[in-house]
């Protein structure tokens, strides 16, 4: 009898300090996997909690998984050390739909944490940089210190167009970049629409005002798609929590176009 | 193979039990204080088959249990070992079960068995228990099963139907016809109907539930307004399965978890259902709405158990009532 919870168990190879209270663990393992997916982790003796995959399938050997101390699960991860081993299940749930993208402009809208399930395909459009057209990331966060994944950002703005936001009163005096919620930069950087598809990912609330500025902008439902987030306790569609009206986020998303958000009720 | 209904003679009730012990183990309704339990067949187990739906425990226990281990580990400096825990997958019977109840556990399997991956556990163990339910002596007050449009055979092997002096077995599958091959044939089939009908026409509470039920509705707030978000009515429910996977010092497993609970879709830094009147209406359209579109039927059978147990006295019938689109169409198919 196969036991559907049994997770794998991996260990840590790497560990970045992206932020003070956020950390991104690379885990060994031959897993193959599509950009959007997510997996269940554990810590043995504390729990298990959702988290997506934020690593590319171009890199064989590992995943990766970005994640904020902020509970149980995720206080007990944090406190790992390289060569310790973790649980995971998954893939689970769908993917960003790639094949739609091939030969289009790629607009990325990150917010916060929600930066790590845009960078499995961001970093997934860099190594097949050829198959998209050009490709813009718009990422904020709360303050300069709560921006994620820095270092690679630097590196990411030699093939694309990078704009960085934070909050207004999360600057630094030697901040460079803009300040101002997320929406307000990407109504002002007023990016073409034409054969552009928007990947966008954050809070709830940065991700509905994202889409309706979207839309005051002219882009259509069916090219803004986004990742959504749900408590998930089996991510197979048995423990009943994730449900936003008669949807699944594991079984039928996390990966949604804004014109299938518009078909569920408003509570998420 | 054909599927014939057979006739127990009353005395012969404990023989015939006697002799599925050889190969099964038995479990049977008895009466623990003022609850009906399932409980495996001992000496000095008195069975009780004319007990009320709405005091008994939930059949769904039994094979979905209210805590259950997913497996074990040993965590020895940085390695880990896990270890499968032992299931019990021994060949059971369970009777005198409700027809309501059978036919919550093919509700169940729904997401459990035809949404892959499948449940091994659940799996495991409904494949390994035959049910034989017992037609209800008398309704409860709390009864509304016709109002939902299932068959009150839906789930059993057998159904048992208790006449003067013996027991009618309506077999429905071949497992059932298995156990009952070598007793006497019942030559009248209409007095299974008859005594069906007679049952479902004491049903005193009717309701059609044929619409979805709008989720902006302002009266989920007013309905909702007394649940205490308790999470009885989902614990005593035979259609509820939502379960949480908690771990223990050394092994991870499962037990039930409802969404009254304030924290059941609590995230770090989010919760999508802050008030009760969300949870509340969750519960509801997902029983009445959510699972029918997913599923093509309702996830609930009018056991009434939710309206019995509610400390607050909330009453399903009277939300779908309120909140739903009524119609003429109902009752139960004989």
């Amino acid at each position: 009898m196969e036991n559907i919870y049994r997770p794998k168990v991996l260990e840590i190879i790497d560990i970045i300090e992206e932020t003070p209270d956020i950390k991104t663990f690379r885990l060994g393992a031959d897993i193959s996997y599509r950009p959007g997916q997510f997996g269940l982790y554990s810590v043995f003796s504390e729990g298990e909690a959702t988290f997506c995959i934020a690593s590319s399938p171009t890199k064989k050997g590992y995943i990766e998984c970005t994640v904020k101390r902020i509970g149980r699960v995720t206080d007990a991860l944090h406190n790992l050390d390289l060569g310790d081993k973790i649980g995971f299940r998954g893939p689970y749930g769908n993917s960003f739909p790639i094949e739609l993208f091939k030969g289009k402009n790629l607009l990325f809208i990150g917010g916060g944490i929600g930066l790590a399930p845009l960078r499995s395909l961001l970093l997934y459009c860099l190594d097949k940089r050829e198959d998209f057209s050009e490709i813009t990331l718009l990422y904020g966060a709360r303050s300069v210190s709560d921006l994620v994944y820095k270092k690679e950002i630097n590196e990411w703005k030699e093939k694309i167009n990078v704009f960085l936001t934070v909050d207004p009163g999360g600057e630094t005096p030697d901040w460079k970049e803009k300040i101002g919620f997320v929406p307000k930069v990407l109504e002002e950087l007023s990016p073409k629409r034409e054969d552009t598809f928007v990947i966008t990912c954050g809070p709830p609330i940065m991700i509905k005002f994202v889409c309706s500025s979207l839309e005051k902008l002219g882009f259509s439902d069916h090219k803004i798609i986004t990742t959504l987030e749900m408590k998930m306790k089996c991510g197979i569609g048995k423990c009943g929590r994730c449900n936003i009206g008669k949807t699944y986020l594991c079984k039928d998303g996390p990966v949604f176009s804004l014109k299938e958000i518009k078909n569920m009720p408003d509570e998420f | 193979m054909n599927l014939s209904d057979k006739l127990l003679n009353k005395e012969k009730l404990n023989d015939f039990i006697k002799a599925l012990k050889k190969d099964f183990s038995v479990l049977l309704p008895v009466k623990d204080g003022n609850l009906i339990f399932f409980k495996g067949l001992k000496d000095g187990i008195k069975p009780c088959f004319d007990y009320s739906i709405a005091s008994s425990h939930p059949l769904k226990s039994i094979f979905l249990p209210q805590r259950e281990e997913l497996f074990r580990f040993k965590i020895k400096k940085n390695e880990i070992e896990i270890l499968e825990s032992s299931m019990n997958d021994e060949k059971r019977i369970i009777i005198g079960c409700r027809p309501c109840e059978a036919k919550g556990l093919t509700i169940i399997d729904k997401p459990f068995l035809e949404w892959q991956p499948r449940d091994e556990a659940y799996l495991k163990r409904r494949e390994n228990t035959i049910i034989i339910s017992i037609l209800c002596p008398e309704p409860e007050d709390t009864c509304f099963c016709t109002s939902l449009g299932y068959n009150l055979e839906d789930g059993s092997d057998i159904l048992m139907i208790e006449l003067s002096g013996c027991y009618y077995l309506e077999v429905l599958t071949e497992r059932g016809e298995n156990l009952v091959k070598d007793l006497p044939l019942a030559e009248d089939k209409k007095i299974k109907e008859k005594e069906k009908e007679i049952l479902t026409s004491k049903i005193k509470r009717h309701i059609s539930i044929n619409s979805p039920i709008a989720f902006d509705n302002p009266l989920w707030k007013e309905i909702s307004q007394k649940c205490l978000g308790c999470g009885i009515c989902t614990y005593l429910c035979p259609t509820c399965y939502c379960f949480d996977i908690a771990d223990e010092k050394n092994s991870r497993f499962r037990c039930w978890d409802s969404c009254s609970f304030s924290y059941f879709t609590k995230m770090a830094a989010h919760q999508p259902r802050p008030e009760q009147f969300q949870r509340y209406r969750n519960r509801i359209m997902h029983k009445f709405s959510y699972f029918k579109e997913r599923f093509n039927e309702f996830a609930c059978v009018g056991c009434g158990r939710c309206i019995r147990h509610c400390p607050v006295s909330m009453d399903i019938m009277e939300v779908i009532e309120k909140s739903g689109v009524r119609s003429q169409e109902s009752g139960v198919k004989g």
